[in-house]
């Protein structure tokens, strides 16, 4: 499997997975629909590869209409006519995500005073969805219910990072075909800048290598990509986030 | 420009109608309807106000009233 097909993959995946509801919605199975709305998960569109000005238009008019979500997740092309056509009919690029590959089978050397490990417990998953609900959600709550059945599934990891006795850092695990992609890598605001993410990531990949994984996928914003380029991963793909402007 | 900080500052109170002081130092975390989706708004407002575009690193780094006007300040210019 090339790099940007196991990127892509693994978040299409996770998104299936988390939202339970997925279907096609336009060309060659290139766009599909996860979610629905007031469901667990936000209603998103996923989208990759390049599309024609006519298959761009219909997907805007569907959108219009409410038969698509307003927000869309694209995979861009090199050369992307996207932006422009979806600019023209009031869906603004919101955010840039990188696609990011790590090809690794020795584990990271960790020392330091906290405790980084995999939650299995409901109260601490409870924590778990809180901080991200906070540090990473914006305007939306994860629910612990759902992330605790997705664990107990067996295709999620969760893993948390306590510094006395306060969760301080978390990270999420999503494993498909052998891919594990890398979600929800949130530190507490006021725990920044100390090593936190980094280590509770690094922990995160330790275990998912003892269990014989060794490709590992995240989707950067600016914000993280420097801590990801750090320990060693690899620009592959952008993907552009988009919202119709209002709809919610 | 004089009148730009007045003009951002009514489109600040007219969507986030926040009773509270907005100052230079405002950020979006102080107040509590700044989530990222009424940032875009916010930001689209301002642009159809003044006749202009913000780039995606201008959208993303912005999070500060005083910012805001200072950048839109730069492109008044241009």
């Amino acid at each position: 499997m090339n790099d940007i097909h196991a990127i892509s993959d693994n978040l299409f995946g996770f998104y299936r997975y988390a939202s339970g509801i997925s279907q096609p919605a336009g060309p060659e199975d290139r766009i599909q629909v996860v979610g629905s709305p007031g469901g667990p998960w936000p209603s998103y569109i996923l989208g990759k590869g390049a599309l024609k000005g006519n298959e761009v238009l219909a997907l805007v008019n569907d959108i219009k209409e409410d038969r698509l979500p307003a927000f869309w997740i694209h995979e861009l092309a090199s050369e992307n006519e996207l932006d422009s056509i979806l600019a023209e009919n009031g869906i603004r690029m919101m955010n840039r995500w990188s696609g990011m590959i790590l090809k690794r089978n020795q584990p990271f050397e960790l020392k330091d005073d906290c405790i980084s490990r995999e939650i299995t417990i409901e109260n601490e998953c409870e924590q778990w969805a809180g901080l991200v609900s906070r540090e990473v959600m914006n305007s939306r709550s994860l629910d612990p219910g759902m992330v605790l059945r997705m664990q107990q599934q067996g295709r999620v990891k969760i893993f948390g990072r306590w510094q006395e006795e306060e969760l301080v850092s978390t990270t999420l695990v999503f494993i498909e075909t052998g891919v594990a992609g890398i979600y929800f890598v949130a530190t507490s605001k006021d725990r920044r800048g100390k090593g936190h993410g980094t280590a509770v990531l690094c922990s995160a990949i330790n275990a998912c290598i003892s269990e014989g994984l060794t490709t590992f996928v995240l989707h950067a914003t600016s914000m993280g990509k420097g801590l990801y380029n750090r320990i060693g991963f690899a620009d592959k793909v952008s993907y552009g986030i988009y919202w119709m402007l209002g709809k919610k | 420009m004089e009148d730009t900080r007045d003009r951002v500052k009514q489109i600040f109170t007219k969507l986030f109608k926040d009773e509270a002081e907005i100052t230079d130092l405002t950020h979006s975390s102080d107040i509590k309807a700044w989530d990222s989706l009424n940032h875009m708004m916010l930001l689209n407002d301002i642009e159809m106000e003044f006749g202009i575009k913000f780039s995606l690193d201008e959208i993303l780094s912005m999070q500060r009233f005083g910012e805001i006007c200072q950048v839109v300040d730069q492109k008044r210019k241009d």
